[in-house]
């Protein structure tokens, strides 16, 4: 069942609360790199009842999820929503009577099981990984993973191998599994991951194929990277309506109100797109992959620039680690590059509309 | 000489270098080769973990230069200088950026302050600093910003006030950048709140950062820079600290100008440094199984950044002209730093674009591409369009300075 504007609001007053509560502004940074503070905010995010309240909208539910994911960008948030939706699409569209995948479903909702999703040859981006799978008496995975969210904190890696609509599901802690930081500006760092034989689960995900989980990749990443600067926006708007140079508010001048007023018509398109494609998602509309390109192409460089504008407009202030900006510049940008960036989505767009080549 | 003719010997996959003139070609290719030979980038872990703005202020590279005269390339010979042509500064200046080299430590020294004590410093203090200058042993951090006042320096708070034959300073300074290393602070106060208009009552001091009554507090950058709220507690100095005389700052600040606008056209000379590194990119990767070169819609990327890159030295070499012709490219230089510095935000932007996940990562991880340059640069050229004067500002010279436009 679709869920009401109204109502959405109101989960998210509720979802703004509880983070403000759990995940401060002022700790927001050092308790991203911490594995322990991750791990208690995850469960209580899990009683909180996200995971259920985008379950129960199935077949939907992407709208809800998208909310909670622009709320955790906007909190500088880095709890790993978007992998466990991911997880929840992938893991429904397998064998609904394999006991060992409904199980992990339910640990998922219950926060014991914690999702790393690896899109590897399906992620937009060439070097993301690739992958063999050998089933004989057991499933063993071998391959390369790049560019991994939540490594660190995951307890099952879900890795899309690249063979027709196969997903193979790897327990972090077996024998097989190598995984290596890889700072940069995505924090906490991204993974790379070695499997050398690990055991797996494996089976057939009943979705078109794995162009649908990176659509709904790019509409979550849309979606915290816009939390991260409509926050931003929002600070800047507030101190040009302060900060006072040569006499005037620097508000009134114009080479700020048109600054500011070119980043909210980005805001607003992006926002717009991204409701757009997470509607069609849970509507079931045939079009949706291409609407969550659509919202991935506007964003992009929207957001981006946003995220410019805004600095430019703070000037020296908001340069600083004491300041928000730093981390939701982080976010836009290592968000946006992924599964792709700008150039996957408009060729996949370009595909819908003509076709061959991709 | 044939108007063709370029430096260029590397062959494709660089942007040809831009004839200058004999004796600005020769001094790039000496500068070139001197760097070549004499200073290696650090690349050592424990170096890149270090605060950028630390790093690059490596005071035994700028005793090197020093060694070999190169710290007063532009200076005027009668304060030990090679006075050379604004021409030849610029290609140095490229130079140096283009080969990320060291240069923090005397970078503010020879840019902006030496040149202000040749302009309004007292004959005593030319003695005695220009030459400390020069020998590479003298590091400034500039006090200028405070809490309610970036652009509009004029307004700024910071006291001095008189106490016999001393001075003493109250006041907070904010985003000081070298200010945990260096020895001396160019610091701005306000000597007569009184003053109309405000910028009259202002003087510069020259302070010994370890003079009792400054304590720092540490920031760090976007970029890795550290930087300082640098506080003034009834900090002690004496009449001679003054530079340029009690109420005369505004004009020690402005005095420098010159010399600063030609070391800001070297904006765009790192990013041909960088530009260059995403061409190796392209011309060494494929995509889909095919070469990226040979991609329409990166060609076209790339050589819409490459016209933008001529675009910025042309504007660059218009400004250093300008100087040697012995006119003030007030709103010239402006333009310059206004459009490389955001062409330094568009490159960055377009080598994520192309280059995709791996540019994310950043230097020291195997995998990440062009040894993470990028992740650092999309990081740092912010500082390039809010320092040295926002590009706000910088259009609002442009508009009222270029165009005449009413204020």
């Amino acid at each position: 069942m679709q869920s009401t504007d109204q109502e959405i609001e109101t989960l998210r007053d509720a979802a703004r609360r509880f983070l403000s509560g759990t995940w401060p502004v002022e700790r927001a940074v050092p308790s991203s790199s911490n594995r322990e503070e991750l791990a208690r905010l995850w469960q209580g995010i899990v009683s909180q009842g996200w995971l259920q309240l985008i379950e129960e909208a199935a077949p939907g539910g992407m709208r809800i999820a998208s909310m909670l994911l622009e709320e955790l960008g906007r909190a500088g948030c880095p709890a790993p929503l978007l992998d466990a939706v991911l997880a929840q699409l992938v893991l429904s569209r397998m064998g609904q009577r394999d006991e060992q995948i409904t199980r992990l479903r339910e640990q998922l909702r219950n926060g014991k099981a914690l999702f790393s999703c690896v899109l590897g040859p399906f992620d937009g981006d060439e070097r993301a990984g690739t992958f063999q799978v050998e089933q004989n008496d057991e499933t063993r995975l071998y391959g390369h993973a790049s560019f991994v969210e939540g490594a660190g904190l995951a307890t099952h890696f879900l890795v899309l191998t690249g063979w027709p609509k196969q997903v193979a599901i790897v327990s972090a802690g077996v024998p097989g599994v190598a995984i290596t930081e890889t700072p940069g500006l995505s924090v906490p760092s991204l993974a790379e991951i070695e499997f050398k034989g690990a055991t797996a689960i494996s089976g057939l995900c009943n979705v078109d194929d794995g162009r649908a989980v990176r659509a709904l990749a790019r509409l979550g990443l849309v979606a915290r990277s816009l939390g991260a600067a409509a926050r931003g926006f929002e600070l800047v708007t507030d101190y040009a309506k302060m900060r006072v140079q040569f006499g005037k508010k620097i508000g009134q001048y114009q080479a700020i109100q048109h600054k500011l007023a070119n980043c909210l018509m980005s805001v607003e398109t992006s926002r717009l797109a991204l409701i757009r494609a997470a509607v069609a998602y849970d509507r079931g509309e045939p079009d949706w992959i291409y609407a969550a390109g659509i919202a991935f192409a506007i964003a992009n460089p929207a957001l981006r620039q946003v995220c410019l504008e805004t600095h430019h407009a703070f000037g020296g202030v908001s340069f600083w680690d004491e300041h928000e900006m730093p981390r939701h510049f982080r976010r836009i940008h290592a968000d946006l590059v992924r599964c792709g960036g700008v150039h996957g989505a408009r060729e996949d767009i370009a595909h819908y509309l003509l076709g061959e080549p991709r | 000489m044939s108007l063709a003719w370029s430096l260029k010997t590397e062959g494709m996959g660089r942007l040809p270098d831009l004839d200058l003139g004999e004796a600005a070609n020769a001094f790039r290719r000496e500068v070139r080769q001197w760097l070549a030979d004499s200073w290696k980038p650090a690349c050592t872990e424990a170096e890149l973990a270090r605060p950028v703005n630390e790093r690059l202020a490596d005071r035994a590279f700028s005793r090197l230069l020093a060694k070999k005269g190169w710290l007063g390339v532009a200076w005027p010979k009668q304060y030990g200088g090679q006075a050379r042509s604004a021409l030849e500064h610029l290609v140095f200046e490229e130079e140096m950026a283009c080969a990320e080299a060291p240069i923090g430590w005397h970078l503010v020294g020879v840019n902006m302050t030496g040149p202000a004590i040749m302009e309004c410093g007292s004959q005593q203090q030319r003695e005695r600093i220009l030459p400390e200058i020069l020998k590479g042993t003298i590091c400034f951090c500039l006090g200028y910003s405070e809490p309610d006042c970036g652009s509009d320096l004029a307004s700024l708070q910071t006291r001095a006030v008189r106490d016999g034959n001393e001075w003493v300073i109250r006041g907070q300074k904010v985003y000081t950048s070298s200010a945990s290393y260096a020895n001396y602070c160019w610091l701005a106060a306000r000597t007569d709140p009184a003053a109309e208009p405000r910028h009259a009552g202002i003087s510069v001091f020259m302070v010994p950062m370890d003079t009792p009554g400054i304590t720092c507090r540490p920031l760090t950058g976007l970029n890795g820079q550290r930087a300082n709220v640098v506080y003034w507690d009834d900090v002690r100095v004496p009449e001679s600290a003054i530079i340029g005389g009690v109420n005369e700052g505004w004009k020690v600040i402005t005095a420098a100008l010159a010399f600063e606008r030609v070391a800001l056209a070297s904006i765009g000379a790192r990013g041909r440094a960088y530009f260059n590194r995403l061409l190796d990119h392209v011309l060494q990767t494929k995509r889909n199984g095919k070469p990226m070169h040979g991609d329409p819609l990166i060609r076209d990327r790339i050589a819409s950044l490459a016209a933008d890159l001529e675009a910025a030295r042309l504007l660059a070499v218009q400004t250093a002209r300008l100087i040697d012709q012995g006119r003030v490219p007030i709103h010239e230089a402006a333009m310059s730093k206004v459009y490389s510095s955001e062409l330094m935000e568009r490159l960055a932007e377009t080598a994520f674009d192309l280059m995709g996940s791996g540019a994310s990562l950043r230097r020291g991880v195997p995998s990440a591409l062009a040894e993470g340059i990028f992740e650092f640069a999309v990081r740092d050229c912010l500082h390039t369009v809010i320092g040295g004067g926002t590009n706000e500002i910088q259009r609002t010279i442009i508009a009222l300075r270029g165009l005449g436009l009413p204020r």
